[in-house]
């Protein structure tokens, strides 16, 4: 699944290891999302759509994995 | 009783602390059992390494925080599900292939391997059993 995690975070000017601490995971957990080896549960997609303020379709893309 | 304070500590240096402490605690133990071992005092050295091992779960179990998150729990299941994949070819494929050696009196299976064939036996038991209730729960 795609994502735009990277983005918001550089945006917000965190380091991977300051938003694992606001959601409450691990700086690994964080980097296999941004590298999109781990997709996240619906709960943590919450949360860092929640920490954002935004959408979770405007942080996670579905469809354009497989229509790339 | 030792308190400790992880007031001052956030979420991530919280669980490192735990981690660490965890980590401590299992090896001491075995320091321990091999200088037991290696010194002549092989009663205490286990002794010391049970004390060790039920200190790390106890931490783990005990504690409220969350010492491994979701991915590492997906990890943890994902590497425990292949194991027994792989294992249950050694049971499903190497089980029934013994006990027909042994019945056209081919190869006679030392006590050794019935044991190991009856602990894989008794370790997907086990499994199904829980498999079973978790599945009843859910």
């Amino acid at each position: 699944m795609n994502n735009e995690l990277s983005e918001y975070r550089a945006d917000a000017g965190l380091s991977q290891a300051d938003l694992a601490e606001r959601v409450g995971v691990s700086r690994q957990t964080i980097n296999a999302i941004e590298r999109e080896r781990y997709d996240p549960s619906l709960e943590l997609a919450f949360e860092l759509s929640d920490h954002f303020d935004c959408l979770i379709e405007d942080l996670f893309d579905p469809e354009s994995e497989e229509d790339g | 009783m030792i308190r400790i304070d992880t007031a001052s500590m956030n979420r991530l240096e919280t669980r490192r602390f735990y981690h660490r402490l965890m980590g401590a605690c299992i090896g001491g133990g075995i320091v321990a059992y091999l200088t037991g071992v290696l010194s002549g005092y092989v009663i205490l050295g286990t002794v010391i390494y049970w004390a060790g091992f039920l200190g790390m779960v106890g931490i783990w179990k005990g504690t409220s925080i969350e010492l491994y998150d979701e991915r590492e729990q997906q990890l943890d299941r994902e590497a425990a599900g292949l194991t027994l994949w792989v294992f249950s070819f050694v049971l499903v494929l190497g089980g029934p292939a013994l006990f027909a050696l042994e019945t056209v009196g081919s190869y006679d299976m030392p006590p050794e391997l019935w044991g190991a064939f009856y602990a894989y036996c008794v370790l997907y038991l086990i499994f199904g059993v829980i498999y079973t209730v978790h599945r009843k729960r859910s």
